[in-house]
């Protein structure tokens, strides 16, 4: 018997067992050669499809994507889970006052360390009131048909006299009387 | 930089607000704002009572021709007793629209507008209509508002009739009575008798006089 070992047969069978390893290229980039443009063979084909349709058409086709997907929730957040974080937290939810006084002026309720702000506004009314207004100027005419004719006046229309009210203004509510 | 605006833009906001304290009296301003002026016009006051030059005020306030004069002839003699303390700060409800804390800033002793001393003889216009005896509590603001200020009684009492005639004609305005433990506004706080003790007053050789 012979001890002699078929090597090239061996190396071809180990070489069977190892998994195959793909080759590398690495590219080293020439400084001396002169800039072009970008090489286009290591871009996606499906972009560059994408760019020449962009390119070609005036209006952009329906599919801007062209497939390729971006980041986006997974599921629909459900009732339950929108509600919980809204409206949940203590924090959002309003609180009571608790800090609560008796205005000694008009009895109802008022925050402490503040003034009533109805009987302020009572009293600030009656300083404007009370302030003398200058008349204004008025002409006077011998012949009254001149100041018809002059200043023939102005009609108030039903929508100006209702605009007048102001009612659209947000008024603040007077508070409840202290029992 | 402070209020949310530059340096020469905010102090251009004091000088104003300072300035028209002093021409009305009284303004309705929001806290902060209100609490950087009121450093402002005291120093004014207290510049004023020393008799300070009057360029040296210019730079601190507007309107000059109206301000100025105000400040020496009538403000000075108004405070001369005083030792600081010439402005003051009410809390009113937050805005309606944005919810900003506001107030109203008045001079104290002041003769145009004064929100304290009407607020005050309000209440006691009710309790005399109500022909109730008046607390503790409102007395010590009465006696308060009233221990420096020029025929104050006689002036109080023109209020008081002008408060009954003006807010208190409608019956059912008075229908609501204290109910309070002890007859006080606050709900748990129990009542103690005031009594108003003068501040010690400074000698010119800085030395203060410890009588109590």
């Amino acid at each position: 018997m012979s001890l002699s070992l078929n090597l090239n047969q061996i190396a071809v069978r180990v070489v069977g067992i190892l998994p195959r390893i793909p080759e590398i290229h690495i590219a080293i980039p020439n400084i001396f050669q002169r800039r072009t443009e970008a090489s286009t063979e290591t871009h996606d084909p499906r972009i560059l499809e994408l760019i020449e349709n962009l390119q070609d058409a005036e209006v952009p086709p329906f599919f801007i994507d062209n497939g390729i997907l971006k980041a986006a929730p997974k599921k629909k957040v459900s009732h339950m889970k929108r509600r919980q974080k809204l409206y949940g937290p203590g924090k959002k939810q309003l609180s009571l006052l608790q800090n609560l006084n008796r205005c000694p002026a008009c009895g109802n309720y008022k925050r402490s360390h503040t003034l009533c702000m109805h009987c302020v506004g009572q009293i600030r009314r009656h300083w404007n009131d009370s302030v003398p207004q200058q008349e204004a100027f008025r002409e006077e005419f011998v012949n009254p048909l001149d100041e018809k004719i002059l200043y023939p006046g102005k009609k108030e229309l039903p929508d100006e006299r209702t605009l007048r009210k102001k009612e659209w203004l947000k008024r603040r509510p007077r508070t409840l009387p202290v029992e | 930089m402070g209020l949310g605006r530059s340096v020469k833009h905010e102090w251009a906001m004091l000088r104003n607000l300072a300035s028209s304290l002093i021409k009305n009296e009284s303004i309705i301003t929001t806290k902060a704002r209100a609490k950087k002026t009121q450093a402002l016009v005291e120093n004014l006051i207290t510049k004023a009572k020393k008799n300070y030059d009057k360029s040296l005020i210019l730079a601190d306030i507007f309107e000059p021709n109206v301000t100025i004069p105000k400040l020496y002839n009538v403000l000075k003699p108004r405070y001369q007793s005083r030792a600081g303390g010439y402005t003051r700060i009410l809390n009113l409800e937050p805005r309606m629209n944005d919810k900003a804390p506001q107030v109203i800033m008045e001079l104290v002793d002041n003769t145009q507008r004064e929100m304290k001393l009407w607020y005050t003889a309000k209440i006691v216009a009710r309790l005399e209509l109500q022909n109730i005896a008046i607390n503790p509590l409102t007395q010590k603001n009465v006696d308060k508002l009233l221990h420096n200020r020029e025929n104050g009684e006689e002036k109080f009492r023109e209020i008081v009739e002008i408060c009954k005639k003006e807010f208190y004609s409608d019956p059912k305005s008075l229908e609501n009575l204290p109910r309070m433990r002890n007859d006080i506004n606050t709900f748990k706080k129990r009542d103690h008798p005031y009594k108003i003790v003068p501040r010690p007053v400074k000698r010119n050789n800085a030395t203060v006089s410890t009588s109590s």
